[in-house]
């Protein structure tokens, strides 16, 4: 019909007014439309091995609790905070099994075939250099701030915080993030200074 | 050197773009996958909100509606029935109501002490019976409120103006005794 082809697609929040009315379809678009950013968000929190196993979890627990959305918020807002939820709750589970160590450093000392590739030729130098320099909450806000384009408030929300303490977070994670950029060639490829090594060994220690 | 801003923009384009690189691509065999888990939870699909449907407000609100109106119908009911016996009289305590030109001078007087008591009373009631019908929101007390309501008026109904009422129909009304046991709502009249 040449109507349904001028009018613009729903928006997400449409999308889940009309699956909580029992739309199945109307679901499965918003999984078709969040899948890639929320399993790279819950990858990027260290659950690389898990991610889709996590993102599954995640996505039936939207759908179990949709009766619990309101439309006022943003839908991605909201099935992030549960993304964060359900990837919290497995680093607890997994916790004991580590021996107390941190499982997201201990996921980090063990990168994929795909991910020391992408290392290799630098394309995720300063997430790298990001995800020792800061803490989990400040990677997480930063995150979503530059890749998911979510504001100060909604990534409040997401982490449970104030928005000043978000405020703060991205501050400070700006500060440590900054002097890294600086040790990026002109080209932004290649990085290959004293600075920069004596810098990692730094932050590794 | 890069100023301030020009160093936080360089770093947010940076960061857009190493994580835009590393998306994965967008895989049919996963999203198959999640909806497929989708489908198998589906007993705990998602309800339709749950909110109360007009006729889950309109009983919850109904006992108290009821006995409003019932008592409103005793209370005009008693006023009528009050204003009619004390045709006559003429003593201090009765004011004078403005009920309209066309209605005898006696007829527009009513007692205003009695009058305030009633209303009082009934007000105190009405409220007691509409918080035992909004505060408690089981069913189970849709019967009791009921059945509250349909006795009030019961025993809110004085026999003595009924007795009166019959007794309207000729010109010298009796002397007006109370039943033993119950204080009578109604003034004592003297008799003109």
């Amino acid at each position: 019909m040449a109507r349904s082809s001028t009018t613009a697609p729903p928006s997400d929040e449409e999308l889940a007014c009309r699956a909580q009315q029992g739309c199945r379809a109307s679901f499965e678009e918003l999984v078709r439309r969040f899948q890639t950013p929320v399993l790279q968000f819950l990858q990027h929190r260290g659950a690389a091995a898990v991610a889709e196993d996590l993102l599954q979890d995640t996505f039936v627990r939207a759908y179990v609790n949709l009766s619990r959305y309101r439309s006022r918020w943003r839908f991605g807002t909201w099935l992030f905070t549960i993304a964060r939820r359900v990837s919290l709750n497995d680093q607890r589970r997994r916790r004991p099994q580590s021996g107390g160590a941190a499982i997201e450093s201990a996921e980090h000392a063990v990168p994929g075939p795909a991910e020391m590739a992408a290392a290799a030729d630098g394309r995720r130098y300063l997430w790298d250099r990001a995800a020792r320099a800061l803490s989990p909450d400040e990677l997480t806000a930063v995150w979503l701030h530059y890749v998911e384009s979510l504001s100060t408030r909604e990534i409040a929300t997401v982490l449970e915080r104030s928005s000043m303490a978000v405020k703060t977070m991205m501050f400070r994670a700006r500060k440590k993030l900054l002097p890294l950029l600086e040790e990026l060639a002109p080209d932004g490829s290649a990085v290959n200074s004293a600075a920069a090594a004596a810098r990692n060994r730094a932050l590794c220690v | 050197m890069f100023r301030v801003s020009t160093k936080e923009t360089a770093l947010a384009d940076r960061l857009r773009q190493e994580a835009l690189a590393l998306r994965p691509a967008f895989s049919e065999a996963l999203h198959a996958r999640l909806c497929g888990a989708l489908r198998e939870c589906q007993s705990d699909a998602p309800r339709p909100h749950q909110r109360p449907s007009a006729s889950d407000r309109f009983f919850r609100w109904a006992p108290a509606v009821v006995a409003a109106c019932l008592l409103i119908a005793v209370c005009a009911s008693w006023i009528a029935m009050k204003v009619r016996p004390e045709a006559g009289s003429d003593s201090a305590g009765l004011v004078a109501l403005n009920t309209g030109p066309s209605l005898p001078k006696a007829q527009r007087k009513i007692d205003v002490r009695s009058m305030s008591k009633l209303v009082n009373q009934v007000t105190a009631q009405f409220d007691g019976m509409v918080n035992l019908a909004v505060t408690s929101p089981q069913r189970l007390y849709v019967d009791r409120n009921l059945r509250m309501a349909l006795k009030t008026p019961m025993v809110r109904v004085p026999l003595d103006v009924v007795s009166s009422l019959l007794s309207m129909g000729s010109q010298k009304r009796p002397p007006h005794v109370p039943p033993a046991g119950r204080p009578s709502l109604l003034k004592q009249v003297k008799p003109a």
